[in-house]
């Protein structure tokens, strides 16, 4: 179970990233973290693998995050944390070293799966196999705790799709899924349970089978939680449109 | 022979075989310019004293070793210099092209991140100095080999190990 307390950022002492979040995952969920940019989902993640020092408490079953715990997390970032000067062969290698649960199985399945040249250096790839490199190895690290933040930012719809078939199919039941992303409509059927940020806070918080049985779809919660206003385009196209109209 | 694997030395995807290679050709040049450097300025000294043994001066030493060693061994500075920003360039790999620092800190053993870093700079560091002070040996034993006796002073060896204390580019 992995636990945030009273979880605060700030960045250079004035720009507040976490106000307070408390939030708990428990194994085998599928979270989708959901909130515009800025909301402070990136933040979250690192708060949670340590990347970042804060306020407030994060546990995983009890116990603080240490270096000892460390390696039930993975993390897929958009911002990449492969080395560019390996291939994914030598990443494999690496990751065996380090992580002793990886999972060689699912890294070939999925390397098949993309299609990766299995000997270019990753920094040679393009954008798209990077991500998709990133995730393998994320899913690959054997970890119990697999966040992923924006891990397909630059992939076609094909490859997401698919994807999220593929993962479905091969998740294990005790492994949790922390996922940010701004492409709601795709993992809709994915996540189990969304949760929404706002400017640093928790504002949402919503299971799958509840958004069911209120009868509402994600990204209808989500416009709702945000107070999103349906009118404000066709609003902004009058004003431009009488604009033009005028002398 | 099996070559030492390296690999857990260096940052992931750095040829540590390359930089060792690189790293004794600067302390081989560093040799090289110092010694030369020291013949060049023993020539001249020695010359010197020729010339006022030949104009009827009665006693000509040339400076004692200290002062020859002055400066001619500044290479070596260079390459612990180079040494510095060698572990610089290794943390900084770690942002560049990706942000693989994520990677190595979810790592179990904490000193991994260090080690990779810091181990060549380090070991290049240590093997200047060596280097430094083996070839200040070499040079003190050319000052007494090629010095004439004639201009060879009481105190010859003095400054030698003032020079090996302090560092002969220092002095």
């Amino acid at each position: 179970m992995l636990t945030l307390q009273h979880v605060r950022k700030t960045y250079n002492y004035t720009h507040p990233a976490l106000q307070g979040v408390d939030l708990t995952i428990g194994p085998g969920e599928i979270v989708g973290l959901f909130g515009e940019n800025g909301a402070g989902k990136s933040t979250l993640m690192k708060c949670v693998l340590g990347l970042v020092r804060y306020d407030g408490t994060i546990t995983l079953d009890g116990e603080p995050v240490t270096r000892k715990n460390i390696e039930r997390f993975s993390f897929a970032t958009c911002e990449h944390s492969f080395f560019p000067r390996l291939t994914p062969q030598a990443h494999r290698e690496f990751y065996a070293a380090h992580f002793p649960h990886f999972r060689h199985k699912r890294f070939e399945a999925l390397m098949d799966f993309f299609q990766l040249p299995p000997h270019r250096p990753a920094g040679k790839m393009s954008t798209g196999q990077q991500n998709q490199l990133e995730v393998i190895l994320a899913l690959s690290q054997g970890a119990d705790y697999i966040l992923m933040d924006e891990p397909f930012a630059g992939n076609d719809i094909f490859n997401r799709e698919d994807f999220y078939k593929v993962l479905l199919g091969i998740l294990e039941p005790e492994e949790t899924v922390l996922l940010s992303t701004h492409l709601i409509e795709e993992v809709e059927r994915f996540i189990g349970r969304a949760v929404l940020l706002q400017k640093g806070r928790v504002v949402g918080d919503r299971t799958a089978a509840a958004l069911e049985e209120e009868g509402k779809t994600l990204v209808q919660y989500i416009k709702e939680t945000y107070g999103y206003r349906g009118d404000r385009v066709l609003r902004a196209l009058d004003q431009l449109s009488g604009e033009e109209e005028q002398p | 022979m099996k070559k030492p694997d390296l690999s857990s030395l260096v940052p992931a995807g750095v040829s540590g075989r390359r930089e060792i290679l690189w790293t004794l050709a600067g302390l081989c040049l560093s040799a090289v310019v110092g010694v030369l450097a020291f013949l060049f300025k023993l020539w001249y000294v020695v010359d010197l004293a020729q010339d006022w043994l030949e104009e009827g001066a009665p006693r000509a030493i040339v400076p004692p070793f200290r002062e020859v060693l002055s400066g001619t061994l500044f290479c070596f500075l260079l390459v612990g210099a180079a040494m510095a920003g060698l572990l610089i360039y290794h943390i900084d790999l770690h942002y560049r092209g990706s942000r693989s620092i994520y990677l190595m800190r979810r790592l179990r053993h904490w000193w991994e991140l260090p080690l990779r870093c810091a181990a060549l700079p380090l070991a290049g560091l240590l093997c200047s100095a060596l280097a430094w002070g083996l070839t200040q040996l070499v040079l003190f034993w050319l000052y007494i080999a090629l010095t004439p006796q004639i201009h060879l002073g009481d105190l010859y060896r003095d400054g030698f190990l003032t020079a090996l204390l302090r560092g002969g580019f220092l002095c």
